[in-house]
């Protein structure tokens, strides 16, 4: 175990997950996909003329990669001749191929490639160390993405009131004259500069899992915009630790395990949770099912046995023809109204009950007012 | 001429393919973007890494077949996953397509490297799914692609009342009595079959650029949906020929990229220069507009209700040269001539 490769990859993570619950709910997830890939661009670009791999400027060119990426795919949805998403479908592939036919054709004879920017290496990360004043103070990617973690929250704790306000009402930021624009691409370089940090770490596509994942993840439990975030590091933290440790005991590459982490812990609250869990919606769902099944029914009687214009008593013959369901449903229901009591069986008639009356009127009270059922 | 064909049979095989790949994915591309799907592809080509790699896991075989047969699973379980966060969760589309998307690609990774490292020396190449390859295209592949893109010409024509209202009017389909699932799986199943094919010769990344480039430049040209797949057809023919035939000169240029700048650079010109829809015509148009509205500046003044007493001699002599007011006792009024261009004016020009 090599804690050092397990605290690059948690800060990462916070890192990520921090800007990425912004970026989900200012709905621009795929822009993450989008800036994630760009970035490449970026750093091709500014490699041209600064031929080091370790050059900050490297991270400022493809930062600002990042920024015209989501510029261009503006400009485009202003012309209103495309959606959104098919914008960003034209626009970042078009950058990515410039960068990879630059790479093929003028650093051929580098160690520029593709593959490395796509898949990462956070295990090889901790070989390159901060060394200041001769100390060796640790592997430098903790260093630059604890700053970014650093500069994100300092971002958010600052603005944390435009920031939320552009996010959830953007019209109400306008009147109030604060410029969205300023905030957006704040959100929007925070994303770039988290996506260059972090993508040396866990390579470009897995870096969306990261931003995406623990956001939509932590939503499913919270409802505002602070708990999101805290939630979602919270969530993100412990998908790095647990995802290490597999990776450590199976052998397997640690940022793709992280990111398979992410997606599963997501499958696995999205199943459980309370209240917004699938199980739960599930069951509540066909408990309304089931309620409105029998309010239709009840309804159904009632209407045959009180209604001014068809006062004629349903049998059960007639009740199965007229609600058309299906024979199990039908039978289930009625046996159930007749546990209940809400039904009798007046050969050859069915009527309602008292207790079926109440339960109507229990439900849908309003309906009942000005009907004098119990002269009947 | 039977001897260049004879030279460059690795050439046509492959720009036959790119070509086929490109008809393929920009008629089935379209009416994904047509459906506000255009990123579904992107998400779906990423999707398919792990079930590329298990699927040579558990056989052991590298033959295409089995990888497709892999892929195209691993795509519909995304497709299905998506499906139920969309549907029962608060998640929201894109955070869904991303979600997956990642996720997928993360699991395809670890099960590839762990493949890599296995030391199973048939594994090589695997990750060629990835980047794609365009020279690797060989016959059988071009006959499949061959039979795909003829496949779903075909599927298209025959279903072509459905799709387009299922693309449009999606309750009025319902209502119509038709099944909006079982569309829903033919639409899906064949973006499936194009990107899965589709990865393999221009990899996971650029396969989105080739379903929504063309859609999207050709929605400029027209209206129509008709004429729309066809003319992202020819878009993604004309840049699948170019790129292979490029890439295949000169070998330093990969298939995949070259193609996608066709692509974009028809985007390009479509979005700037197709009459009506265009930028530039947009812009002309605004010009005259503007220019008109100066040139009648007089006549409007009158049209509000002003006096013709107050405009100047210049302005009076224009109204009366170009028969645009005729005198009587009260005054000038407009005439005929003039009520028909401010009526022009009054409808906007040509605005966007």
């Amino acid at each position: 175990m090599n804690v050092e490769i397990l605290l690059v990859a948690i800060v990462t993570a916070i890192a990520c997950s921090i800007i990425g619950s912004l970026l989900v709910l200012r709905g621009m997830s795929m822009i993450t996909d989008a800036i994630s890939h760009t970035v490449l661009l970026g750093i091709v670009i500014v490699y041209i003329f600064v031929p080091n791999l370790s050059s900050p400027f490297l991270i400022m060119g493809a930062t600002v990669m990042g920024l015209i990426t989501v510029y261009l795919v503006e400009i485009l949805v202003k012309t209103k001749k495309t959606s959104s998403d098919a914008a960003t479908g034209v626009v970042f592939p078009l950058l990515f191929s410039i960068a990879v036919i630059i790479i093929s054709t003028i650093f051929k004879n580098t160690h520029l490639d593709v593959d490395a920017v796509l898949l990462g290496k956070l295990e090889f990360t901790v070989f390159e160390r901060f060394i200041f004043l001769g100390i060796d103070l640790g592997p430098k990617s903790l260093f630059i993405m604890g700053l970014i973690l650093v500069l994100l929250i300092s971002f958010i704790y600052l603005l944390y009131k435009e920031i939320k306000l552009v996010i959830f009402d953007e019209s109400l930021a306008l009147a109030l004259g604060f410029s969205v624009p300023v905030i957006h691409y704040a959100i929007v370089t925070g994303a770039s500069l988290t996506a260059v940090a972090a993508f040396d770490v866990l390579g470009s596509i897995l870096v969306i899992a990261l931003m995406v994942g623990p956001a939509v993840t932590a939503l499913l439990f919270t409802k505002s915009l602070k708990s999101t975030i805290v939630l979602s590091a919270m969530i993100s933290g412990l998908n790095s630790v647990v995802g290490y440790f597999i990776a450590l005991n199976l052998d397997l590459t640690v940022a793709g395990t992280i990111s398979s982490v992410t997606l599963g812990v997501f499958l696995i609250v999205m199943i459980f949770a309370p209240d917004k869990g699938l199980i739960s919606i599930v069951i509540r769902r066909k408990n309304q099912n089931k309620d409105f099944k029998m309010l239709a029914l009840l309804y159904h009687i009632f209407n045959h046995d009180y209604n001014e214009d068809q006062m004629k008593p349903v049998t059960y013959e007639l009740l199965y023809v007229e609600l058309k369901w299906k024979e199990s449903k039908f039978n289930a229901i009625i046996n159930k109204a007749l546990q209940n009591n809400y039904l009798m069986i007046n050969e050859p008639n069915i009527k309602l009950t008292k207790d079926g009356i109440s339960y109507l009127k229990r439900k849908h009270g309003h309906y009942f007012e000005g009907i004098d059922y119990e002269k009947k | 001429m039977l001897d260049f064909f004879n030279n460059n049979y690795t050439m046509i095989i492959v720009v036959l393919g790119t070509v086929l790949l490109g008809v393929a994915s920009g008629t089935i591309g379209t009416i994904s973007i047509l459906q506000k799907k255009a990123l579904l592809g992107d998400a779906l080509s990423h999707a398919t890494l792990p079930g590329v790699v298990l699927a040579f896991m558990f056989t052991g075989y590298k033959d295409i077949e089995i990888l497709l047969f892999g892929a195209i699973i691993a795509a519909f379980v995304s497709v299905v996953l998506m499906d139920v966060m969309i549907k029962y969760t608060k998640v929201k589309n894109d955070a869904a397509l991303a979600l997956v998307l990642a996720g997928f690609f993360g699991l395809g990774q670890v099960f590839l490297v762990s493949v890599q490292s296995s030391g199973n020396a048939s594994q090589a190449g695997l990750d060629k799914f990835i980047f794609g390859q365009a020279a690797t295209i060989l016959r059988s592949d071009v006959y499949l692609l061959g039979v795909i893109a003829l496949a779903m010409v075909i599927l298209l024509l025959l279903f072509w009342k459905e799709i387009k209202h299922y693309v449009f009017n999606h309750e009025h389909f319902q209502t119509l009595g038709f099944s909006s699932k079982i569309m829903n799986i033919l639409i899906l199943s064949l973006i499936i079959i194009v990107v899965v094919i589709g990865i393999r010769t221009v990899g996971v990344i650029l396969m989105s650029a080739l379903l929504v480039a063309p859609g999207v430049a050709a929605r400029q040209w027209t209206n129509k949906l008709s004429i729309n797949v066809f003319l992202a057809g020819i878009f993604g023919l004309i840049s699948g020929a170019l790129g292979a035939y490029i890439s295949a000169v000169n070998s330093a240029f990969p298939t995949g990229p070259i193609v996608v700048v066709f692509l974009s650079f028809f985007v390009v010109i479509s979005i700037l220069f197709s009459p009506k829809r265009g930028l530039v015509y947009q812009l002309i148009q605004e010009k005259k507009y503007r220019e008109k509205m100066i040139k009648y500046k007089p006549l409007i003044h009158l049209y509000s209700g002003n006096e013709i007493s107050l405009l100047s001699d210049d302005d009076i002599s224009f109204l009366n040269d170009q028969q645009l007011v005729f005198w009587n006792d009260d005054g000038a009024s407009i005439s005929k001539n003039g009520m028909e261009i401010l009526k022009s004016l009054l409808g906007g020009g040509s605005r966007r």
